[in-house]
């Protein structure tokens, strides 16, 4: 994983004076909460990435791979090189 | 028909695909419906990827494409916003970092889809700001603006939930390096 939390805290310090007008910005928020949260989303992402696949995916890629060789023969026959 | 190594890298990236479609969609039904359909686009347009650059952008933006042109209307009316794909999909873990992690996915289903995305491509996918732009067709200065506004929301969520936070703690922690 990439330190992208801290990047994200570099940049909101930088953008200080931003959204003086109320508009939400991240200016206040603690690094803490701020690292918090990184980590929430990289425990919620990685459950997401350790769920296994179902296998209609693999299926689904076999069998457009099927569809396709069958299809390319009466190509290949249009090229007699091949 | 497309090279063996499009096939290999595509495989490779369906997992974080499945990943970004449960994220944007809400919806575990709607998120594999959506990685479908985004495979049968990546094959048949195989020629317009070009090698070297990131596959996993690439189907991205054709997932996203997809997502808000006919499946957003759609997935928001069937969201899965009781935690039905947090209890299965969660294997790892124990009991506290079950409730945790629902409860976050709690928060986040509150936010709009644009939030979600930008939250799930830099907060946690680890895309730099501009990898994130091309894939959202976007600025890199709204990229940034959007991650900002999504991260104040969902603090502010998760401040009304209270013990969110407390809970955090218990996160499952293998994903961390």
């Amino acid at each position: 994983m990439q330190p992208v939390l801290g990047a994200a805290v570099r940049t909101k310090t930088s953008g200080m004076n931003a959204g003086q007008d109320g508009e939400a910005t991240d200016v206040a928020i603690d690094p803490k909460t701020l690292e918090a949260l990184g980590e929430a989303l990289k425990a919620h992402y990685g459950d997401l990435i350790r769920a296994p696949l179902p296998d209609r995916f693999f299926e689904l890629l076999a069998r457009l791979e099927d569809k396709e060789r069958r299809l390319s023969r009466p190509i290949e026959k249009r090229d007699a090189s091949e | 028909m497309p090279p063996n190594s499009f096939r290999d890298e595509l495989l490779a990236e369906i997992k974080s695909l499945r990943a970004f479609a449960i994220s944007l969609s809400g919806s575990m039904s709607f998120a594999d419906d959506l990685v479908q359909e985004t495979i049968l686009r990546a094959w048949a347009k195989w020629e317009m990827f070009q090698p070297g650059t990131s596959m996993r952008g690439w189907l991205f933006t054709i997932l996203r494409n997809i997502y808000y042109s006919n499946y957003r209307k759609r997935s928001r009316e069937v969201q899965d916003s009781d935690g039905v794909y947090a209890s299965r999909l969660s294997v790892s873990g124990d009991q506290e970092s079950h409730l945790a992690l629902e409860d976050f996915r709690k928060a986040l289903s509150k936010l709009s889809a644009e939030q979600r995305e930008v939250l799930m491509l830099v907060g946690a996918g680890g895309l730099s700001y501009q990898e994130a732009a091309t894939i959202c067709q976007t600025e890199v200065g709204t990229i940034k603006s959007r991650l900002s506004r999504a991260r104040s929301r969902l603090i502010e969520i998760m401040e009304l939930e209270k013990g969110v936070f407390d809970r955090m703690d218990h996160f499952p922690t293998e994903s961390q390096t």
